[in-house]
């Protein structure tokens, strides 16, 4: 408007020396004015792109399936008098059925998926446990204890015996390794052979379970051959986990499979598949795109070194976090669930909890590429556990659970089921 | 000018007899707001509130238990616990409070924290650290002994 104002006076003003003054002057204001609208379009030009290249993120994000989801709960009650609970069917609506195994002074849930032949662990905390790593064979239950003896439980029977001690029969005891309970969460076996039993291992924890050897490299899981007893180590502690510089999400989970064993880490999306066969190992990344603020390393006041648990759980809650990953046999595909970074409070200047963490499913291709990721329906940390259906992936949550001293009640929660492609 | 002396000197002697506030974090001061609110018997007196958590494990419980348990100069102790958890159900003097909103104030440390409250204000709040806690209980009973 200025613009044709201006050009329209000019034309109506004769010409004169006063005039031309004036001419230049009007001119002058002219061009900064061009160069103000000029600066002002380019800055709305780099303000479009830059939103449409957040868009291009967004987009990325956005989902290529259908997730409808069931909300259930499924209780189970476990004796702890009791030695040897025994298993609990589990009907479910697509009629995948599973079966829950509890055992006394053992540290651990057992699901077991008879349709599919796999068996999920679940991190139970029951302070006296004594039990390591369990294996199902042919409906009997075989358990590592931590003096290494293994233990045979029948189904039907309820016999225990023990077959051998695995500390007779290999050298870890004198490399300062021994068996290692399973982390929260993680461990899924299905199709393992006949004659295999994995278990993990760690090296040199004093008695209350803290770890005081700062080496790295290290094997961390073991495969034993129960007809030649022989022992095979795997996989390689890195550093990170040695000097728990990530606090409580330093953990590694494995995922057993046939002959080949994955593990996933936590603090990171980084996945390692192990052939055992060939020794070959293929290490590759998925990080989500959620995963936007990367993870700090844990620290606490030096000053104040009584406050170093509550600066552990609190760093925990707030750092991003990728939980156990987890293989549907009944599709191929590999699920795992990321926690984004959170601030430490909210609008309202309370403090944000594990109840406000955001969960991620991530779906992964039986190639282990990442193919879709969808932000759930739930706010909870680390404590989602994964159980492939058939047509999806159920989430149980153990902080539901109830446990007044003898008995415990377990609640199922969500079923995912992921349909076709849009 | 004498009179000034002593009018001074007055305001500087109750001054000094006051009890010393401990400064709440703003999360805190919402806490001990709705505490006060639940159970007036606090507002009057002398009293120990422990915020009662459960442990990471079973050794740890035992020592934190025990000393909950201890004796603080026979003065008046108020377990502040989790509703949901059935653990705490046999404790007397117990404010139930849902485990969530403690963790919104910031009192979901593994041992516990402890207020003491004399007459409905904070003068002592402390995190339970364990391995720590007879250092803790000097400190407290220093603050229980203190003349108002």
């Amino acid at each position: 408007m200025v613009n044709i104002v201006t050009k329209i006076d000019l034309c109506v003003m004769q010409e004169s020396g006063l005039l031309k003054s004036i001419k230049a002057h009007f001119l002058f204001i002219y061009l900064i004015y061009v160069m103000k609208y000029l600066s002002f379009t380019l800055l709305f030009l780099c303000f479009t792109y830059s939103c449409n290249k957040n868009k291009g993120t967004a987009q990325t994000l956005k989902s290529k399936f259908v997730y409808t989801y069931d909300t259930l709960q499924r209780t189970y009650n476990g004796d702890f008098t009791k030695n040897y609970v025994g298993g609990i069917e589990l009907h479910w609506r697509d009629s995948t059925t599973y079966v829950l195994y509890d055992f006394c002074g053992n540290s651990q849930l057992k699901v077991i998926d008879f349709g599919s032949d796999s068996v999920f662990s679940v991190f139970f905390s029951n302070p006296q446990f004594e039990m390591v790593a369990t294996a199902f064979k042919k409906n009997d239950l075989l358990a590592l204890k931590e003096n290494g003896d293994i233990i045979r439980y029948c189904n039907y029977t309820n016999n225990t015996d023990t077959l051998f001690n695995i500390f007779t029969i290999s050298n870890l005891k004198k490399l300062g390794m021994e068996p290692s309970d399973y982390r929260p969460g993680g461990d899924q076996f299905i199709h393992i052979p006949e004659n295999t039993f994995y278990f993990s291992i760690r090296k040199d924890y004093d008695i209350k379970g803290k770890l005081y050897n700062k080496e790295e490299g290290y094997p961390t899981v073991a495969k034993l051959d129960m007809n030649t007893k022989a022992i095979t180590l795997f996989g390689s502690a890195p550093r990170c986990v040695e000097e728990q510089c990530y606090g409580l999400n330093s953990c590694q989970h494995t995922l057993y499979i046939d002959d080949s064993i994955i593990i996933s880490n936590d603090w990171n999306g980084e996945i390692s598949v192990i052939n055992t066969i060939t020794n070959n190992s293929i290490i590759s990344v998925a990080k989500s795109a959620y995963d936007t603020i990367p993870i700090q390393k844990w620290s606490y006041d030096k000053k104040y070194p009584e406050g170093v648990k509550n600066a552990k759980w609190k760093h925990g809650i707030l750092s991003p976090c990728y939980d156990p990953l987890f293989y549907n046999p009944y599709n191929g595909n590999y699920y795992r669930i990321f926690h984004p970074a959170m601030s430490e409070k909210n609008a309202d200047g309370l403090y944000n909890t594990q109840f406000d963490k955001k969960a991620v499913l991530m779906v992964f291709d039986k190639n282990l590429q990442l193919i879709d990721e969808v932000l759930l329906p739930i706010k909870h940390l680390r404590i989602i556990k994964l159980y492939p259906i058939k047509d999806g992936v159920a989430i149980y949550i153990p902080e539901l659970r109830t446990y007044d001293g003898e008995k415990s009640t377990t609640m199922f929660y969500l079923q995912i089921h992921i349909k076709n492609e849009k | 000018m004498k009179n000034k002396l002593l009018f001074f000197l007055i305001i500087l002697f109750s001054a000094s007899c006051q009890q010393k506030n401990v400064q709440l974090s703003h999360t805190e001061s919402i806490f001990l707001d709705k505490l006060l609110q639940k159970d007036q018997v606090l507002k009057k007196g002398i009293h120990i509130v422990f915020i009662a958590n459960r442990s990471e494990c079973g050794m740890c419980e035992d020592e934190a238990l025990a000393f909950y348990n201890e004796d603080f100069s026979q003065t008046e102790k108020t377990f502040v616990v989790p509703q949901e958890d059935k653990y705490y159900n046999n404790w007397k003097n117990k404010i139930s409070f849902p485990s969530l909103e403690l963790a919104r104030y910031g009192l979901a440390n593994t041992s516990g924290d402890v207020f003491i409250l004399k007459d409905g204000v904070c003068v002592f709040k402390k995190t339970l650290v364990l391995g720590k806690l007879k250092k803790l209980k000097q400190e407290m009973l220093k603050v229980l002994y203190e003349k108002p």
